[in-house]
């Protein structure tokens, strides 16, 4: 029998949990109404310190916690910036990528005396654990068993999402917030509070994302990240800003970049356009995503447009990626249609 | 003071920027003390390096060319309410059509292949930020995502171009084929690298500018930006708005690339937008959007640039701390909350 889909599954279960943890943490500032493009340096940010630490430590586990630490430190300069200083939220994300681009190479360089990748064969690295009882169950065992812990927590921590969001006072203020700011204010939260504490979450699960990227490795190589912060920004949308939906996303994007290692290795086809297929396959995924959505809303809208004729739709899109940047305006757009 | 209420606010508007800018040489200062082993050094070749002769401030003002291009584009896409985020891939499209190009048709005499190079490079770009802007209009697709993601995309392929099909064997470095020295822009302060690009880049500047403010295209570009539903009411077609800004974004964008290749390098090689695109941004941040105010902003970008270049080959930093430098006045430019204390202190 072909068993070969095997490894194939378990290694899209390693390739996908970077994007799932950026996503899951993305979920909360997306929840809250902020478009956080400020992923993908979060995740540069732990990708590298994790990395520093763990090689002058000698251990993982400082290594981990000095990624989240210093993770945290840029989320909440980001946070204080685009909250505090009112300062645009996308520019203020485009910052921090710049700067956690540049910050690594710099402190690279003056530690290492190197601005190219750095490799550390004696480096701890991320082992496999070999999980009882599921070890022993044919196929499932193989799948699921032996991966490295932060595979583990990605799940677990996919589940504590679900339940803080949906079941917990934080997660429906949270919602609240991003479904109607000025409602949310007029009930009594602190609108700015719940964004800043949506986006340090966010900082907390990116940087157990770049963590896993390196501490695999057993390197630090300049823009590792290469796009992924991105990849789970829209993995969050289109995913319906849902932990189940964000679950299929990155399940599908995983597949998608083990697709492109995989073809790299087997085929002649060549490596560089190979890189570029996640890429092109997530604009068509948007966009499939936005015909989809809005032959639903026509549909919806239809069916109660003698009850809301002048009412903003009522499934408030003020968030989506199509309106990100318009807020409310872009809802008035889609009503004067 | 006698000011009126609106040259108040432009005037907290300019020292916003100002003010971001001071704080981002005091954190430039701060690193360099940290970092260098000899910060006294350090310092004088990061602040005056670009000065210290003709070669080295041709060169600078030679890095202020892409900038001006990018600048433009995006300012034209701030200022009408559009996302632009491909630069990075845009720039390098423009870039390796302009080589294609050159090696397809190597015979065409100087006066037209230059202008041929250069559409073309305009064109890609163009295309590419348009069909954004298209995605947008026709499914509400957001323009930030898709923007980045095809540039990001389309830089592996390119890659891929320059290791593979367009490799030019005969070199040592990996570089794409070259175009013939025909299509080459005349050099304007030799030794330095400077050329004809800049005055096509001022001709840019000045040409978008007039576009924006004295044309009535230029206008209902504006409203739109600024307020899609008001541009509705006043009978202006805003979706067309959602397209047209972003097909001239990445022209120019695009056709900056070009210049790179027809001004300064006469090939492609894979590092060749090394964060134009996102520079482009922050010169747009810098001048307000305003086209003409992109001229001194990116020649002020292009001396930071200069400066830490400088640094890094007379003393012992490395390049990298440009872009820390970058990062803060990006985070800063923007900062509502500093124009409007700014505003209040003039207020009184």
């Amino acid at each position: 029998m072909n068993e070969s889909y095997i490894p194939a599954i378990a290694q899209t279960i390693t390739i996908m949990t970077p994007l799932l943890l950026a996503a899951t943490g993305g979920l909360f500032s997306a929840l809250a109404g902020v478009l956080n493009i400020a992923l993908e340096g979060l995740m540069l940010c732990s990708a590298f310190f994790s990395v520093v630490f763990t090689v002058a430590s000698g251990n993982l586990f400082v290594g981990i916690l000095a990624g989240i630490l210093a993770t945290l430190l840029l989320t909440a300069l980001f946070a204080f910036i685009s909250l505090g200083l009112r300062a645009n939220i996308f520019i203020s994300g485009l910052a921090t990528n710049l700067l956690a681009a540049g910050l690594s190479i710099v402190l690279s360089y003056a530690i290492y005396g190197q601005t190219g990748s750095v490799s550390f064969p004696d480096m701890p690295r991320l082992n496999s654990i070999v999980v009882p009882w599921i070890s022993d169950i044919p196929i499932l065992g193989d799948i699921f068993s032996g991966q490295n812990i932060l595979v583990y927590i990605s799940w677990i921590l996919l589940i504590i999402a679900s339940v803080v969001i949906y079941r917990t006072p934080f997660g429906m203020r949270l919602r609240a917030v991003g479904h109607d700011m000025e409602a949310a204010r007029s009930v009594g939260i602190n609108p700015k509070m719940i964004q800043f504490i949506a986006i340090l979450i966010s900082g907390f699960t990116c940087a157990l994302a770049g963590a896993m990227l390196t501490l695999t490795l057993g390197a630090f190589v300049p823009n590792v990240t290469s796009g992924r912060g991105w990849i789970a920004l829209v993995i969050i949308y289109l995913g319906n800003r849902t932990p189940v939906g964000v679950l299929i996303g990155a399940i599908i994007f995983g597949l998608v970049e083990y697709l492109s290692n995989f073809l790299q290795a087997v085929s002649n086809l060549p490596s560089g356009l190979l890189l570029a297929m996640p890429f092109f396959v997530t604009v068509l995924a948007l966009v499939l995503y936005s015909i989809l959505e809005r032959q639903l809303r026509i549909r919806r809208r239809t069916a109660s447009a003698n009850a809301s004729r002048n009412l903003p739709a009522e499934d408030s899109d003020a968030m989506s990626p199509a309106s990100a940047l318009e807020g409310s305006e872009g809802r008035a757009e889609e009503n004067g249609r | 003071m006698a000011l009126d209420s609106r040259a108040k606010s432009s005037l907290a508007s300019f020292l916003g920027i100002v003010l971001s800018i001071v704080v981002a040489f005091i954190i430039a200062i701060i690193l360099i003390f940290s970092f260098s082993k000899d910060p006294a050094k350090t310092l004088y070749w990061y602040f005056f390096g670009p000065f210290t002769n003709p070669f080295v401030f041709g060169n600078m003002l030679e890095s202020a060319i892409p900038l001006l291009f990018t600048g433009l584009g995006m300012a034209v896409a701030f200022k009408s309410g559009v996302t632009n985020l491909g630069g990075e891939g845009q720039i390098f499209a423009g870039a390796i059509m302009a080589v294609i190009l050159g090696v397809l048709l190597p015979n065409l005499p100087g006066g037209v292949g230059i202008p041929t190079l250069l559409l073309g490079g305009a064109i890609v770009g163009s295309l590419m930020a348009g069909l954004s802007g298209f995605l947008r209009m026709a499914w509400g697709v957001s323009d930030l995502l898709t923007t980045y993601l095809i540039s990001t995309g389309m830089v592996y392929v390119i890659n891929y171009l320059i290791l593979g099909p367009l490799r030019d064997p005969a070199q040592i470095t990996i570089q794409s084929l070259s175009i013939p020295a025909a299509y080459m822009l005349p050099r304007l302060l030799p030794p330095s690298y400077l050329h004809a690009g800049l005055l096509l880049g001022l001709a840019a500047a000045v040409f978008i500018w007039f576009l924006i403010y004295r044309t009535h295209l230029g206008y209902e570009l504006r409203v739109a930006g600024s307020n899609r539903q008001f541009g509705r009411y006043g009978g202006i077609e805003v979706r067309q708005y959602l397209v047209l800004p972003m097909l001239i974004s990445g022209a120019l964008i695009g056709l900056g690339g070009a210049v790179q290749v027809v001004g300064r390098y006469g090939s492609c090689f894979t590092d060749l937008t090394a964060g134009l695109g996102w520079n482009g941004i922050a010169v747009a941040l810098i001048a307000r959007s305003n086209p003409l105010g992109v001229i001194p902003a990116a020649i002020f970008y292009a001396y930071l640039d200069a400066g830490a270049k400088s640094a890094m080959i007379n003393s012992d930093i490395t390049y990298e701390i440009a872009s820390i430098i970058s990062a803060v006045i990006f985070y800063l430019v923007t900062a509502e909350a500093a124009v409007a204390f700014i505003r209040k202190r003039l207020g009184k």
